[in-house]
């Protein structure tokens, strides 16, 4: 394994604060210069790339004491709250890389203060746009965690809200903090997602959705366990219902777990509007996602096989859409479905203005063509584009793409055996889904175990005057 | 383990997919039979036609017709896809119909391979044709497949018409039961155009009468626990007519002492609109004097019609089954006895709800 230089120092008996500078200095962005005139000079250094040059101007040079023969007198008038005296040259070099100035005294170099002057370039506050809704907030999490817990803290002014922070990556050294509201949530959840992640043996955690796929229960799953969401009023919600958050410096999505299959397909804004719509809407999705997942395969099964099934008036129809085209059904489905995957990954690869000209192509020219065509039938083409309208129904993106990809599965056993194949696929999937946990709670409550109570926001959202219990209370520690 | 268990498993499915009989069927490449006609020839072979759609890409609808003789029904649809372009089909078969000369040789080895046959529907309309049984699926009728044209006609006959609830359940239901006799609608070829005449009502699987036009009104209301939507005339008079359009019909049997020669009670009770009238103004004692004269006329006309049943030996009501629910000393002998002399009485009641906006 190779060896960063940072690491060989550690190993050296007693490096000395020179010894750090002098490999610091390798780099061309560390700065270091002497401030002042006489024997007592100050050193001090920094990564120009690193700090806010304006802290340095503005708060720092003007105030030291060049005169002064201690290094505690020289920054006795300096305007920051948070000086940090330290003797270790290792404590020095690591603060350094985070965004600190470091001053030192010629002469005297047993010891460093150590200066915060980080610069925070990060975006601002924007507009949500994967989970935008009508109404209710507009503010979405960005890539700064301090920000991040801004937003979040301030929905939340209690102090049972508790923030954990953590470091993963050895390259990294990404900050990862875990929120939960104490009392509220199951304190062995907390310790065993903080075990999970500092258990954690990675180089470099560049999103939270590394940390969601590291630290689930199942991993040989298509379906996630940690819901991934960029509203922080989201996140504070669930905090309140005794889940716990994770947010990642530099991820603009939260975290937050455990997540069970409905709460997948719940949106923000099912609380936003009144609880016969949001129950109302609620089930569409619902009804989406079976629709999406089954609608394909049970055209091919009946094509191929069940015939009968088929009402009287429904075979005209489509014995004039099937006339004339040279594959059978499940060929003619999967190319469907593979065009439809196809438009969408170009879509998402493509920048936005040229996307958007893909759809139009892909839904209109070859769709009209391929049926003029004579090698898809009409009616397939209706139904293969139904169902990829229904899976974009699901509010969280990743759930989207679970139920995109189990569709195929389905696909083929309907083609192999009919409806038979379909309702084995079904209870496959059924039979893996009872058997997925998330933190240790089993993935399809509130409907399998059966909760009661916590049905009453799963399938619909009954209103908020019945909904005053929390869904999943306690568990015993 | 858990790997090699996986591969294992998904190596020996793929194997022995081979086993599987399941046959494809895709629905552009098979003949779908939407009717199925048996005619007789002799005590051993009859001819049988069936209807095959053929749907055209602008949307027009070819019947075409296939037929081939044989002595077993099922040698015959080898007969006919040697006829065919691509294999025939019995899954979506609409109407089986049968002509008069073929049902009056038991129906119950036509019916049997039905039954057996789990591609065909359980609520398959079987019909009898007065004449030659072909002659009703030869002529093409509108944009519409022959199968589907017929099952239409029954459909709406049972539900507003003459005919009572049948289709192949309710027959071999009526055909198995003890104290019960099948019945089935009756069509009559009319220049190749289909005209549901009446009831054909069968001792067992045998044909024996065909009902006659004033008895099917009657007789589905006898039938059918509830029925609605058919209407009846009657003459109440000197040239005065009177029709109404029956909302409800009820009937239910009052049978005090089972299995002995006392009379059975039927109670019917209707409530009507009146439709047509053609004496003078109607009030409320005008309508009590029709209710009465036509609760007469109906009484009349349901005891003539059991009377019939009764010296035919048939019991498409189901009499015998309503004995056996209430009694613990049923036997069907004795019962077959019994049946053709237990006097029967029928109380019509009718209640005339409204006369129309007439003033």
């Amino acid at each position: 394994m190779k060896k960063f230089p940072f690491q060989k120092s550690n190993h050296s008996l007693a490096p000395q604060f020179d010894e750090v500078i002098q490999q610091l200095k390798e780099s061309k962005d560390f700065t270091i210069f002497m401030f002042g005139i006489e024997h007592d000079t100050l050193c001090i250094s920094y990564f120009n790339t690193l700090i806010d040059t304006d802290i340095l101007h503005r708060d720092l040079l003007p105030y030291l004491n060049k005169s002064s023969s201690t290094l505690e007198a020289a920054v006795s008038a300096l305007p920051i709250e948070n000086l940090l005296f330290t003797q270790k040259p290792a404590d020095m070099q690591k603060h350094l890389l985070t965004g600190y100035i470091s001053i030192t005294m010629e002469g005297k170099k047993d010891q460093a203060v150590l200066v915060k002057a980080d610069s925070q370039k990060s975006r601002t506050v924007s507009l949500p746009e994967v989970e935008f809704s009508v109404i209710g907030p507009k503010e979405s999490l960005v890539e700064s965690l301090d920000t991040n817990l801004n937003l979040i803290r301030k929905r939340l002014p209690i102090q049972e809200l508790k923030v954990e922070e953590l470091t993963v990556g050895k390259l990294s050294k990404s900050r990862v903090a875990v929120l939960h509201i104490d009392g509220i949530c199951n304190k062995k959840n907390v310790s065993t997602v903080i075990q999970r992640i500092s258990n954690l043996d990675v180089k470099q955690i560049i999103d939270s959705s590394y940390i969601s796929q590291m630290i689930v229960d199942k991993k040989n799953t298509p379906f996630p366990q940690f819901i991934d969401t960029e509203r922080p009023d989201r996140l504070a919600a669930v905090l309140g219902e005794g889940k716990l958050v994770i947010l990642v410096d530099g991820a603009p999505h939260g975290l937050l777990g455990p997540a069970t299959l409905v709460e997948f397909f719940t949106a923000s804004e099912d609380y936003f509007l009144n609880w016969t719509m949001a129950s109302f809407f609620r089930l569409v999705r619902f009804f989406a996602v079976l629709f999406s997942i089954l609608i394909t395969p049970i055209y091919v099964a009946i094509l191929t096989y069940h015939y009968e099934l088929l009402p009287k008036n429904l075979i005209n129809t489509l014995v004039i859409s099937r006339s004339g085209i040279p594959f059978p059904p499940i060929l003619e489905a999967l190319v469907l479905e593979l065009v439809i995957e196809l438009l969408r990954e170009a879509g998402a690869r493509l920048p936005t203005k040229v996307g958007q000209t893909i759809g139009i192509v892909g839904g209109i020219v070859i769709g009209t063509a391929s049926v003029e065509a004579g090698l898809t039938s009409n009616v397939l083409l209706i139904i293969v584009a139904l169902s990829a309208l229904a899976s974009f129904t699901t509010p969280v993106y990743q759930m989207g793409n679970t139920i995109r990809l189990i569709r195929f599965p389905f696909l083929l056993m309907a083609y192999y055996i009919g409806i038979l194949g379909v309702a084995i696929s079904f209870c496959f999937m059924l039979i893996h889904l009872l058997r997925i946990t998330t933190l240790g709670r089993p993935y399809l409550e509130p409907l399998y175990p059966p909760k009661l109570h916590s049905l009453k926001d799963s399938l619909i959202r009954l209103p908020f005057s019945l909904l005053s219990k929390r869904p999943a209370p306690k568990q015993k520690d | 383990m858990r790997i090699k268990t996986i591969v294992l498993s998904s190596i020996m499915s793929l194997f022995l997919s081979g086993c599987m009989d399941i046959e494809p069927t895709v629905l552009n490449e098979i003949n779908i039979a939407t009717a199925v006609s048996y005619d007789y020839i002799d005590k051993d072979h009859f001819t049988s036609t069936a209807v095959i759609p053929y749907y055209m890409p602008d949307k027009k609808v070819n019947n075409v017709t296939f037929t081939a003789t044989a002595s077993l029904s099922k040698d015959v649809r080898q007969k006919m896809n040697q006829q065919t372009d691509k294999p025939i089909y019995s899954g979506k078969i609409e109407v089986i119909l049968y002509s008069k000369e073929l049902a009056k040789h038991d129906l119950t080895r036509m019916t049997d391979t039905l039954i057996r046959d789990p591609s065909v529907g359980n609520t398959v309309y079987l019909a009898i044709v007065d004449g030659k049984a072909e002659d009703v699926l030869i002529k093409q009728l509108g944009n519409v497949d022959k199968g589907t044209y017929l099952s239409n006609a029954i459909e709406h006959n049972i539900q507003s018409g003459i005919l009572p609830k049948t289709n192949l359940h309710l027959f071999s239901y009526a055909q198995n039961a003890e104290g019960m006799d099948p019945f089935l609608p009756i069509i009559k070829p009319k220049n190749g155009n289909p005209l549901i005449t009446g009831v054909a009502l069968f001792n067992q699987g045998e044909f024996v009468y065909q009902t006659k036009e004033h008895e099917n009104v009657i007789f589905k209301m006898l039938v059918e626990q509830s029925s609605n939507k058919e209407g009846f005339s009657a003459k109440l008079g000197e040239k005065l007519f009177a029709s109404v359009y029956n909302i409800a019909s009820k009937v239910s049997y009052n049978i005090p002492e089972p299995m002995t020669n006392s009379p059975i009670i039927i109670n019917l009770n209707i409530e009507a609109v009146l439709r047509e009238f053609t004496g003078d103004k109607v009030d409320k004692k005008e309508i009590r004097k029709i209710e009465k004269k036509m609760e007469n006329v109906l009484k009349k006309r349901a005891e003539k019609l059991i009377v019939k049943l009764q010296k035919l030996d048939v019991d498409p009501l189901g009499v015998g089954e309503q004995v056996r629910t209430r009694t613990r000393s049923w036997d069907k002998k004795e019962w077959e006895k019994l049946y053709p002399n237990i006097p029967f009485q029928v109380n019509v009641k009718l209640n005339i709800l409204e006369s129309g906006a007439v003033e």
